[in-house]
């Protein structure tokens, strides 16, 4: 049974994710992003 | 012409000098005081401290970057300071003291226009009996002490694989340290490691923290919206050390580490001890402090420097009790209320007060987490001193600043769990700002928009990314400047 908890990690969200390179990657990217608007946001 | 000098090469230090060397022309100075002489990207220690990295990976010699930058770099450290001078010398001044093999011991005095104090922590291993390298337990707080880390635990998976089972015990050594994130990803990497030399099953791991709750991290812990759902970093972590394995002993002041026991206490008043085969426990962290003087020879250390040897900038450090915290009582410039011409940048600036809720023991020790200023806000806050001095100095116009309060910055950990390519995870977390405001943000004191949290491989690779991205910025190659901090 998959859990649908988002707070399951290593054996929930995170093995799922963990089976798709194409997602990591897809998810590396959405990271970048995501940190570098947060490098140009002050308050 | 007019002179910067800065105490202190670590993240802040370097990259106020680099910023400011690279904004203003050859007939001004920025010159840098460190005791070290190698620049450490202290983030990467915990896989030096694993065996993942060696100490040569996350350090460089200074000395090449400052010559090719035009820095004018003494390898010293800072023995007194002299804000209005002396009888002889009208302009502030720092002593120094070389610590390099060429001139050890001998002294020296730099005057300066403007000073930043970047001097980053003391490692007090002394506050506890017995703890650090030279006492009981290990350190990974610099790449030495890393490197004598992975040795050990690599003794440890030796005596493992023969049968013998071990406890590892990772955490803070004491009650009032910083740096959780730190200790946190070692813990993981040290379950990671074991679990590669497949020995995890010997192993009892360990993590001992003075946060209150899992996922404080010294910020008071976070909140975000994930997958449809409020998830805190408290459910996402207890869930985390669940699913590994780790055994958590939270809310403790490490009273001593004798030879293979820790000694601890609880703020319930519990009074335990943990045998162990392996401890790797951080220190709290002071201020470096300085003796600090007047025109004429006056003592004015305990006001330009807080009791615990951090400086006073412009915040607001009334003593308050815990439900008066306010966003505005942290600094935003970094300058000094007595000496407009001296910041204090980084670890060595004194906070108002700590972020995550303070605590203490039945017999007065402090357990409160001391709010983390490393990184992404030292980073940023050395830019922006460096921006400040630099409109002075270009416009002529002394009162101009610029601001970057922690109540205001957002910063992002990315906190690692394990190395490899394909099997190496982190846990990647932002929040904005880095100190909760409750009048701006009254649900949780963060901008939702800006706080998030991620566990998966991506997270491991953009680390590793950031590892090689952050040495290529302060190695000042070309095109530094476009990397943020």
């Amino acid at each position: 049974m998959v859990r649908r908890d988002p707070t399951a990690t290593v054996e929930g969200f995170e093995a799922r994710r963990r089976a798709s390179v194409f997602h990591q990657a897809l998810r590396f990217v959405v990271l970048n992003l995501k940190i570098l608007k947060l490098t140009r946001h002050h308050g | 012409m007019a002179r910067i000098v800065v105490l202190g090469a670590g993240v802040s230090g370097h990259t106020a000098a680099l910023h400011a060397r690279r904004k203003l022309g050859r007939e001004h100075e920025v010159i840098v005081v460190s005791p070290n002489s190698q620049w450490n990207w202290i983030p990467s220690n915990i896989w030096v401290g694993v065996g993942k990295m060696t100490a040569k990976e996350v350090t460089f010699p200074l000395a090449p970057v400052y010559a090719r930058q035009h820095v004018e770099f003494h390898q010293a450290k800072a023995v007194a300071l002299y804000p209005e001078g002396d009888e002889h010398e009208p302009a502030g001044f720092v002593e120094i003291e070389y610590t390099d093999e060429a001139r050890r011991g001998t002294t020296g005095r730099l005057t300066y226009d403007h000073l930043i104090n970047a001097t980053g922590p003391r490692l007090r291993f002394d506050l506890t009996p017995g703890l650090g390298p030279e006492g009981n337990s290990l350190s990974v707080c610099t790449s030495g002490h890393a490197t004598q880390a992975a040795a050990a635990l690599q003794d440890a998976i030796a005596l493992m694989k023969a049968g013998k089972r071990q406890t590892l015990v990772v955490g803070m050594g004491h009650g009032a340290c910083t740096c959780e994130g730190a200790a946190f990803e070692y813990v993981f990497n040290v379950d990671h490691t074991l679990r590669e030399a497949g020995v995890r099953d010997l192993a009892r791991v360990v993590y001992l923290s003075n946060e209150h709750e899992l996922g404080d991290f010294g910020v008071g812990g976070m909140s975000f919206h994930m997958h449809g759902r409020d998830v805190t970093s408290e459910q996402w972590m207890t869930n985390l050390f669940a699913e590994r394995g780790i055994e958590v002993l939270l809310q403790a002041h490490v009273t001593e580490v004798a030879p293979g026991v820790v000694h601890y206490e609880q703020i319930d008043g519990t009074v335990g001890s943990l045998v162990f085969d392996f401890a790797m426990l951080l220190p709290p962290f002071r201020g470096v402090g300085l003796p600090v003087y007047d025109r004429v020879g006056a003592d004015i250390g305990d006001r330009l420097f807080a009791p615990s040897g951090f400086m006073k900038v412009d915040a607001d450090y009334r003593v308050k009790p815990y439900e008066e915290w306010s966003a505005a009582d942290w600094p935003s410039t970094y300058e000094s209320p007595l000496y407009p011409n001296v910041f204090g940048v980084g670890i060595a600036f004194a906070p108002p007060h700590a972020i995550s809720k303070p605590y203490q023991t039945p017999s007065g020790a402090p357990v409160a987490p001391a709010p983390p200023r490393t990184g992404m806000p030292s980073g940023t806050q050395g830019k922006v001193v460096a921006q400040t001095i630099i409109d002075r100095i270009t416009s002529g116009d002394p009162t101009t600043t610029h601001a970057a309060s922690m109540a205001k910055m957002g910063a992002a950990c990315i906190a690692s769990i394990g190395t490899g390519l394909r099997k190496g995870a982190a846990a990647t977390i932002t929040m904005s700002p880095i100190v909760p405001d409750r009048e701006r943000f009254p649900d949780t004191g963060r901008d939702p928009h800006f706080t998030f949290g991620e566990i998966g491989l991506a997270g491991h690779w953009l680390k590793r990314l950031l590892h090689t991205l952050f040495i290529y910025k302060a190695k000042a190659r070309p095109g530094w400047w476009l990397i943020p901090e």
